[in-house]
């Protein structure tokens, strides 16, 4: 588990020089929320547009915007980088939404909407694992949600998949087990393995 | 971890166990849904063979499951959250929900009761609370805590503030009545022509495709609609009659008796404005004043309410995406281009910003679009109130224009004196507030597009319709300068696109925001520094572009001035120096080739000044760093301006200024003389400043900084009252400064650095409780600024000056903890402003004291540690310095780094390397010189300093330190020379008076001695023990009897007695000296209680140091030698001469002692044989071998020898060449002791014949 426990470049090193001008820095800061942002874009392209869009597109279009317009960025903690890269999500989202609703006019309340979204699920993200007492998640100091994306995005992704969809989009195992062509019990089984890894992933958990 | 681990810590279980904790965890999950939620380690319990799986996966499902099951409570799913959490018919705790009376951007209202007492309350429901966090929560607590608290008729009465069911509410005060929203909604309905002017208007689309980019904002959508309607409008629909009436009431006021209605907003204002000043007295800013948030009972009462909530919505984000925009209308343009530091006038603005959308029955800023509101309120003053309605009073118009002025500063100060100005206006009185003067009219331009730039800088969104001052800063951002002002020129936006507007604008701005920020606040976020960055490059881009005109040149001078003021202040002395140089380049040249500009010359002394504060306060641990003559040079400009300009105030202040520093300067470089004179000058000038101004009261802080230039110079020359009067002085008009300008920063930082003089004048517990003064405003100053170095090396010299007596009076636990702090902040403010090399050194002493006080009390490791960090400070002290490799004093600067902390022989090896590059200076020879001193290489310590001497004439630490080193080479006649040259050019140092007056002792000129003792004396102002000690000594023992004043000694020997503390070595000479006094005097009674004391003290102090052979010494000479002869212990005197002759380093005199204790103890035939082998050494002190052999023959019947003995002590000690106080008491002891014995044998000769 590279990511845990060799310890990855400090994000808020990272940020400081990326806001001094550090190029080199911002091009190795803005890929750790890759994850982070493709959840989130997941979740709200496969609930909202029910399009077959890919949400590594949006999240490349968005890192590729919040790379252009870093110099705009205001704020110095890792959160405010957060909530600006979730306001550039929702405008990529909603940009693809547009094109995918074949509206030309701009749906502002589309896009606003979807921002808020953005802003709640990844709130719910935090909020939560804020609460968990493990020392190696309260030593990390970062953002919940993007450890948590993160950890999903190391697992294998039969697993990762089964347990978004379980737990992040609320279906049932019988539908789960339709959407990915298996049993519903293979499914179980996959979501029980799923669950332990996870949680081996967030607590630095080794054998 | 891969996918095979996985399975290999699972291999044991059979494959079916995937199902199997597949099943529990459905099990667990069921559990949980019916509100049982099972302990994991428990419910895992139950699984036999798989437990340590399914308590990994519930943990694993505990971790998503609380992530996921709240992701359906997204979007609009905060709210339905809250909905479904209340219901109706559930009482909240102690109150039932009566009905929903309102629902806004901040919450939804109920009217409730409260059951417990009774009594009808509105309950509001905080949405927004179940978004924050723990952090958050706390501090939304405790601000709607603090406003609760507030009492007053005109603020809505909070009741408790709770969360029920995950519900966080606000239980207050029920208002039967309506909103100011409400009330203004209905009159613009029946006023205006068009009907709903405001909330009505169509909202705007924005179709435009270049804000794809940059809407990262999006703009407002129907949900942002719904936070602007007024939360409480249903009182309205309720169909309250009384409500009712106070609108129609107004609006039939409006039309009939408009100078009624008027009166009645000015009304309305002072209610507002008083409880406003109430909540402010509390120290609690509302930060959301608007119409919705004033409500109205059916009487015409004014309430505001939701006090504490604003700050809610911001950490809620709500601001970011786009909720707010109701509020943002009435936001104060710092608070709406995202200030952080808001005060009460944010709440004046909103105040005046509503009262006016009440006069003018429309928002001062109808804008939808969040940007361009922004916008407009940073920088659009909307239209005056009588443009609008002709009918507006001026004086209302002027109060309500005041009040929402752009800049603070130009608002009124304090709710109060609004509340006074509308009631002037309600009774008819002229109102103290005037319409903007011309000047401040054109001043405002400029702001506007300050207020513009800090919105895009601080915001995100850049709009498309940028001014062109801020487009051309934007664009080179893109490395695009020329583009960028060709942009400028084709955006054609206003009036004012063309260059030199765009320039002025960009330099206004610059002047009001930097000028303000640097001269009153002592901190700089960095959003204020990108922003002047920009700025600067800017500049530059102009230069290039007209380099031929003076003006933009002066404007690039300035602008490189300032950036070099602004770096020094953020603690980059290199890019401040930087800058700094450049200015003052360019205005010399500037200055040279427009001589008849006085303000080239004018602003070249600022510039030079500004460069020498810089390398006075940093760089230089050398004197000849360059602060010196630049200071001289800014003095020189700035005076001859004075001469042609005396009307003036800022040439007073720069005068002045200068002459103070260089003042400084000046004595420290040992030119006291001149320093002296300088200060008289800059005295001279300030007061006929103050005589033609006296408002001004930045001359008087300026004769706040002199006095406490005095008071420092004072100091240094180690005269300790004039120092405490000149601090008094200080302190005195530093507060006069803020009785005048409460906000005046430096003047608490100067005022707080006085204090710290005056402490360390003063004497004793005085200074201890000073001291603790000091400590507690240098915190306060600390604690609020904490991003200037200033402040926490200031208030590590408080507790350095603290440590350091308690350390003498050896409280060792007390002076520990006061060297820590000292320690703590030194490295604080050394690690804000690395180069400043004072600060490591300072550090180093602390370290230092720290590292003697381990020792002492036996903590060795502790020691050691600190030791180490000494050698690491060092080290850390050379690498800062290395910035300035290249500057020509580089080598010298290490060598005195490394001499200060004590590393000689490397310091030499540093002064050598300056000399062999040929970059030495007299500086260089004069570190070498003392670093070769203490390692006692006199000679060569000598050649150097005279080196010194000769590349700088005018020196008096020069000639002081060649006359120590001539002293400690025992030459004395050239030390006098040297002291006599030093007090020539420092002619108030006391310290040179006592040094020459140690040098006359050692010469046997004793007259002059005493002279000089009563001049250092006289100098000192208040007792100095070690000059009061010397005097003592010699009114005591004076080989020239006349000279002798045993009284006089005594007093003096009380006196210095009192000043030294009780450890130290000179405290037991005094005592000495105190008793051998009395003694003489013939009072053996306190001769004997001081010997007594002596001796006490000594033991005492030989048992601390650890038998220290040099004290057993001074006691086993004190047994023999003591006139009190109760107190003579001749055996124990053998027992410790014992001891000290097998100690190392063996003090030499030890056969003289035992003799005198041979001779005590009747060996009588031992004692000659001793004394006659120590007198193979010849003496100016043999005297005492001479009187002892003489009574020890006596004793042995060898009556001619003895007299021949005696006889030859006699001559010796009266030998007019042999005058020294040495041992003079001891002698004459001896003298009288063997003449009382062969007297009484001549007697009974004299009696046989």
């Amino acid at each position: 588990m590279p990511a845990l426990t060799t310890p990855s470049p400090n994000p808020d090193s990272l940020l400081r020089r990326a806001r001094a001008g550090d190029t080199q820095a911002l091009a190795m800061l803005l890929p750790l929320y890759r994850d982070y942002l493709k959840l989130l874009a997941r979740l709200q392209i496969d609930r909202r547009l029910q399009a077959k869009v890919d949400p590594s597109d949006v999240v490349q279009d968005a890192l590729l915007m919040a790379h252009r317009n870093f110099r705009l960025f205001r704020g110095s903690s890792e959160l405010e980088l957060l909530g600006w890269l979730r306001q550039i999500l929702a405008t990529s989202l909603a940009v693809v939404a547009r094109h995918y609703l074949a509206t030309k006019q701009r749906r502002l309340d589309l896009e606003q909407e979807l921002e808020k979204d953005l802003d709640n699920a990844s709130r719910v993200l935090s909020v939560h694992f804020a609460k968990q007492s493990t020392p190696s998640a309260l030593a990390m100091k970062r953002e919940e949600g993007v450890l948590l994306a993160s950890a999903l995005a190391r697992l294998p992704e039969h697993y990762r998949e089964v347990l978004v969809l379980r737990h992040l989009e609320g279906l049932g195992f019988p539908e789960i087990a339709q959407r990915l062509g298996r049993s519903t019990d293979s499914v179980k089984k996959f979501w029980s393995r799923g669950l332990i890894r996870l949680r081996r992933e967030l607590e630095g958990y080794h054998e | 971890m891969n996918e095979s681990s996985l399975h290999a810590s699972t291999s044991t279980a059979a494959r079916g166990d995937d199902l199997r904790v597949a099943r529990a965890l459905e099990e667990y999950l069921r559990l949980c849904e019916e509100g049982r939620p099972p302990d994991p380690v428990e419910f895992a319990a139950a699984h036999a063979g798989i437990e340590p799986l399914v308590e990994e996966a519930v943990r694993g499902l505990q971790l998503i499951e609380r992530a996921a099951g709240s992701i359906e409570s997204s979007a609009a799913g905060v709210d339905r959250q809250t909905r479904t959490a209340i219901s109706l018919t559930d009482p909240l705790g102690d109150f039932r929900l009566i009905r929903e009376i309102g629902r806004g951007g901040m919450g939804v209202v109920y009217e409730a009761e409260q059951l417990s007492l009774g009594r009808r309350v509105a309950l509001k429901v905080l949405p927004f609370a179940a978004m924050l966090d723990e952090r958050q929560l706390k501090r939304f607590k405790l601000e709607a805590a603090a406003a609760a608290a507030l009492k007053h008729p005109g603020i809505v009465s909070v009741y408790c503030i709770g969360c029920e069911r995950g519900v966080h509410f606000y239980a207050m005060e029920y208002i039967e009545g309506q909103t100011l929203a409400e009330v203004i909604e209905e009159l613009s309905r029946s006023h205006s022509p068009r009907g709903n002017v405001n909330f009505a208007a169509p909202r705007r689309e924005l179709g435009d495709a270049n804000q794809t980019e940059i809407g990262l904002t999006p703009g407002e959508d129907n949900s942002a609609h719904a936070a602007e309607r007024p939360p409480l409008c249903s009182h309205a629909e309720r169909g309250n009659e009384n409500a009712e009436t106070v609108a129609a009431a107004l609006s039939t006021l409006h039309t009939t008796r408009p100078a009624d209605f008027f009166r009645r907003v000015a009304e309305l204002g002072i209610q507002a404005a008083e409880a406003l000043d109430h909540a402010h007295q509390m120290g609690i800013v509302h930060r959301d004043i608007k119409p919705a948030n004033l409500l109205l009972d059916q009487f015409g009462k004014l309430y505001i309410t939701d006090f504490g909530l604003a700050r809610l919505s911001t950490d809620a984000g709500m601001t970011l995406t786009g909720d707010m925009l109701g509020t943002l209308r009435y936001m104060s343009p710092e608070q709406a281009t995202g200030a952080k530091l808001l005060d009460e006038r944010t709440d004046i603005y909103s105040l005046g910003i509503t009262l006016y959308e009440l006069i003018a029955m429309h928002p001062a800023f109808p804008e939808h679009d969040r940007q361009k509101l922004i916008r407009d309120v940073a920088e659009q003053d909307p239209p005056r109130l009588r443009a609008i309605n002709p009918h507006v009073p001026a004086d209302l118009e002027t109060v309500i224009h005041k009040a929402i002025s752009k800049e603070p500063s130009e608002r009124y100060g304090a709710a109060k004196e609004l509340t006074d100005d509308l009631k002037r206006f309600a009774n008819c009185e002229p109102v103290a507030a005037r319409r903007a003067s011309v000047t401040q009219r054109l001043t405002r331009w400029s702001r506007r597009h300050r207020g513009l730039l800090l919105a895009v800088t601080v915001l995100l969104g850049v709009t498309a319709s940028l001014t062109s001052a801020a487009a051309v800063l934007f664009a080179l951002e893109r490395n695009n300068t020329l583009a960028a002002l060709g942009d400028a020129h084709q955006e054609r936006l206003r009036a004012e696109e063309n260059l030199d507007m765009a320039r002025e604008a960009v330099g206004d701005m610059y002047v009001q925001v930097a000028e303000n920020w640097l001269a009153n606040e002592p901190h700089m976020e960095p959003v204020q520094r990108q922003f002047l960055e920009k700025a600067l490059r800017f500049y530059e881009s102009i230069a290039q572009q007209k380099s031929n005109s003076p003006d933009v040149q002066l404007e690039l001078a300035e602008a490189h001035r300032r950036m070099g003021e602004l770096y020094c202040k953020l603690g980059n002395d290199t890019k401040g120096e930087q800058a700094l140089r450049e200015a003052v380049k360019r205005y010399e040249s500037l200055a040279a080739t427009y001589p008849n500009r006085a303000e080239m010359r004018a602003r070249l002394a600022k510039a030079t000044y500004s460069l020498g504060e810089l390398l006075a306060g940093t760089a230089a641990i050398t004197s000849e760093s360059g602060a010196t003559p630049l200071f001289r040079r800014s003095a020189e400009l700035a005076q001859q301006l004075l001469e042609e300009f005396p009307e003036t105030p800022s040439h007073y202040e720069h005068a002045a200024e200068s002459l103070i520093e260089l003042a400084k300067r000046l004595d420290w470089d040992g030119r006291s003389g001149e320093a002296n004179a300088t200060l008289t000058k800059g005295t001279a000038i300030l007061q006929d400043g103050i005589r033609r101004f006296p408002d001004q009261w930045r001359l008087e802080f300026l004769r706040a900084r002199l006095a406490e230039a005095d008071s420092t110079i004072s100091h240094n020359r180690g005269k300790h009252r004039s120092a405490a009067a000149a601090a008094h002085l200080a302190i005195e008009r530093c507060q006069n400064v803020l009785k005048k300008n409460a906000r005046f920063t430096p003047a608490k930082g100067l005022m707080a650095k006085s204090q710290w003089l005056l402490a360390t004048a003063l004497p004793g517990e005085q200074q201890e409780a000073a001291l603790a003064e000091a400590i507690v405003m240098h915190s306060a100053l600390v604690a609020e600024f904490p991003g200037v170095p200033g402040y926490k090396h200031d208030l590590a010299q408080d507790y350095r000056s603290k440590s350091s007596p308690l350390f003498s009076a050896g409280r060792l636990d007390e002076a520990l903890e006061a060297a820590q702090k000292a320690l703590e902040c030194f490295t604080a403010a050394w690690d804000d402003k690395p180069r400043d090399v004072y600060t490591g050194v300072f550090l180093g002493h602390a370290l230092h004291v720290v590292k003697m006080i381990h020792e002492k009390q036996g903590r060795k490791a502790e020691a050691e540690r600190t030791a180490a960090q000494i050698e690491q400070t060092i080290s850390r002290a050379l690498a800062n310095h290395s910035i300035d490799r290249d500057r020509p004093d580089y080598f010298s600067g290490r060598g005195h780094i490394l001499h200060r902390f004590g590393k000689y022989k490397d310091a030499i090896a540093e002064f050598d390397r300056a000399i062999s590059a040929g970059i030495a200076t007299a500086d260089t020879y004069r570190g070498r010189s003392g670093a070769l001193l203490c390692l006692n290489q006199l000679e060569e310590a000598r050649k150097d300093i005279e080196t010194a001497i000769t590349l700088r004439r005018d020196s008096a630490i020069d000639h002081y330190l060649l006359a120590k080193i001539n002293a400690a080479l025992n030459r004395w006649d050239e030390a006098v020379t040297a002291i006599t040259r030093a007090i020539e050019l420092a002619p108030d140092a006391a310290g040179h008076y006592y040094e020459r007056a140690r040098a006359y002792v050692e010469l046997h000129r004793y007259v002059e001695a005493i002279d000089d003792l009563q001049s250092a004396r006289h100098l000192y102002e208040s007792p100095n023990p070690a000059a009061s000690h010397l005097l003592a000594r010699i009114l005591l023992d004076c080989p020239e009897r006349k000279l002798r004043d045993i009284t006089k000694s005594i007093e003096l020997a009380e006196e210095a007695l009192a000043g030294y503390g009780k450890e130290t070595n000179d405290y037991r000479q005094c005592l000495e000296t105190l008793a051998k006094g009395y003694w003489r005097t013939g009072n053996k009674k306190a001769a004997s209680e001081h010997f007594r004391a002596l001796s006490a003290a000594i033991r005492q102090r030989i048992v601390r140091e650890n038998n220290n052979p040099h004290l057993q010494m001074t006691l086993a000479a004190f047994l023999v030698t003591c006139p009190d002869e109760e107190l003579r212990k001749p055996d124990e005197a053998v027992v410790l001469l014992d001891s000290i002759q097998k100690a190392k380093n063996a003090p030499g005199g030890v056969m003289r002692v035992l003799g005198i204790a041979q001779l005590r103890q009747h060996r009588w035939t031992e004692c000659v044989a001793t004394m006659q082998k120590t007198l193979e050494q010849p003496r100016q002190t043999a005297s005492i071998e001479h009187f002892t052999i003489a009574m020890a023959y006596w004793r042995l019947g060898e009556h001619e020898k003895a007299q021949q003995s005696y006889s030859e002590g006699v001559v010796l000690m009266e030998d007019p060449a042999i005058r020294t106080m040495d041992l003079l008491f001891e002698i004459e002891q001896l003298r009288a002791e063997a003449e009382e014995m062969l007297q009484v044998r001549n007697e009974i000769e004299t009696e046989k014949r």
